[in-house]
């Protein structure tokens, strides 16, 4: 008996995947993590002072793995469309933190940042599942001063039921937020030094 | 309207289980296949190409097996636990593939081969190629759009052990015919017109590895990974760079060797 559901759990799953499996997985802005609504400003604390959303802006985003075509295999192989855009779409989720808003131009914001893609790839585990893994550098600047920059891991590990797209590709994704979530203390600590800055320099000022 | 897409998806399975039943009565391809000496002099030219699976360095996980015990619960239970182990495994790793971040193995076993397979000079090698689709699509189209007279696919591995104690670096070779001279050698029995990197079609296959224990281990696998990558991961770059060294070498040394000669008849 259970020899029989293990036949026919290993059945469907061939059966399903090879339905699935017609177009090879493809990474790109529409296939990336799905727009933010832009979070609503936090109402500070009594007494507290308020905390205006930090200016982001997101610059430019190198691919620097040795293969920019692909990203792993579970079952087919995830190929890539637009690399850049997809990147992008996880960073521009930073909305969704009432502590950040994004701007169009790096003369509007207080930090900019450009992100280099370091590893991207799913592979299949042994038995039934799957790891996907991000690694992303950013840089942190604020017009010509350098803040320095990081290396921020994301990972996501399940079952691969089928090896479907939707399945690899979501796994990428959930692991692009992971890196660009880690990256968010690095960032604030960015914004509040660019302001600590612009306060000190504005009290000199009046001083003079 | 359903009901046809039922039968349909259960011939499908029934199919697939009689594949599977099917491909359990097929002689097992030994591991290791010898170059026969009339093919080695037949080659003209080789194109070495290395198929790259792997991005990073991952730690071993054994597939929980239920020994066919609760039936379809125990399928989804062991499912559970796999991914679940590999959950564990991967972020346990992520200190070591931090520490290695900058660490191309690729690139190293691509230098490697070209040094060891010069030596080899029957092969005729002319460079190595590094492979990122490693669909059958693109593997198959490796062989048959080759220029040269043979493939050479070296397949390699790296990972710890699943309580991260030693590395293991692991290379699968296989010489594939790609000219119509070569196919003369290839296997009587087993070969596969579909795939053509199928290990039936190979006229030379071997498996070599190497493995570097870590001294004075520590038992538990985070305090091991933790050990490996000290020093900016020094350990775990030395282990990889005499693995790929090693098997590289290893590889060229067995190319030439003669097969051993048919058994005696009595």
């Amino acid at each position: 008996m259970s020899k029989r559901a293990l036949a026919l759990a290993v059945c469907l799953s061939l059966c399903a995947s090879g339905v699935a499996r017609a177009e090879p997985p493809k990474v790109s802005p529409e296939s990336g993590p799905k727009a933010a609504t832009p979070a609503k400003p936090a109402r500070p604390k009594k007494g507290a002072k308020a905390f205006p959303p930090c200016r982001l802006f997101i610059g430019e985003i190198k691919d620097l793995r040795t293969d920019p075509g692909t990203m792993g295999a579970v079952g087919s192989m995830v190929y890539v469309d637009d690399m850049d855009g997809w990147v992008r779409t996880g960073f521009q989720r930073l909305v969704a933190d009432n502590r950040f808003t994004l701007v169009e131009t790096a003369e509007e914001a207080e930090v900019a940042l450009k992100v280099d893609l370091i590893k991207s790839y799913i592979y299949a585990g042994n038995g039934m599942s799957k790891a996907a893994t991000v690694v992303v550098r950013v840089h942190y600047t604020a017009g010509d001063w350098a803040l320095g920059e990081n290396v921020y891991r994301g990972g996501k590990s399940s079952v691969n039921w089928v090896g479907t797209s939707s399945e690899s590709i979501g796994s990428l994704n959930i692991s692009l937020l992971e890196a660009v979530e880690a990256s968010k203390p690095d960032l604030l600590k960015g914004c509040l030094a660019v302001r600590a800055r612009a306060e000190g320099q504005g009290q000199s000022a009046s001083a003079d | 309207m359903r009901s046809r897409t039922l039968k349909s998806l259960m011939l499908a399975c029934a199919l697939g289980a009689g594949a599977m039943g099917l491909t359990a009565c097929v002689t097992p391809i030994p591991e290791h296949v010898p170059l026969s000496i009339a093919a080695r002099e037949a080659v003209t030219s080789t194109e070495v190409v290395a198929p790259v699976r792997q991005s990073e360095i991952y730690v071993y996980v054994a597939p929980v097996n239920t020994g066919g015990q609760g039936g379809m619960i125990g399928v989804l239970i062991a499912a559970g636990i796999d991914a679940a182990n590999t959950s564990a495994a991967e972020e346990d790793v992520k200190p070591a593939r931090d520490a290695i971040i900058d660490f191309n193995f690729d690139e190293m076993l691509r230098q490697d081969l070209t040094t060891s397979l010069a030596d080899v000079g029957f092969l005729k090698a002319s460079g190595v190629r590094v492979v990122r689709d490693v669909s059958a699509a693109n593997l198959n189209k490796a062989i048959s759009d080759s220029p040269q007279d043979a493939v050479l696919m070296t397949v390699a591995d790296y990972q710890f052990n699943s309580d991260a104690s030693a590395v293991t670096v692991t290379m699968y070779a296989s010489l594939y015919s790609s000219s119509p001279a070569m196919d003369a050698f290839k296997p009587a029995k087993g070969g596969d017109a579909k795939f053509l990197y199928a290990p039936g079609n190979a006229l030379y296959r071997n498996k070599f590895a190497y493995v570097v224990d870590m001294p004075g281990s520590r038992g538990k696998r985070v305090d091991n990974i933790a050990a490996w990558s000290a020093d900016g991961g020094a350990p775990l770059r030395k282990a990889l760079t005499e693995g790929s060294t090693e098997v590289t070498r290893q590889l060229a040394k067995d190319l030439p060797l003669d097969p051993p000669p048919p058994p005696v008849k009595k």
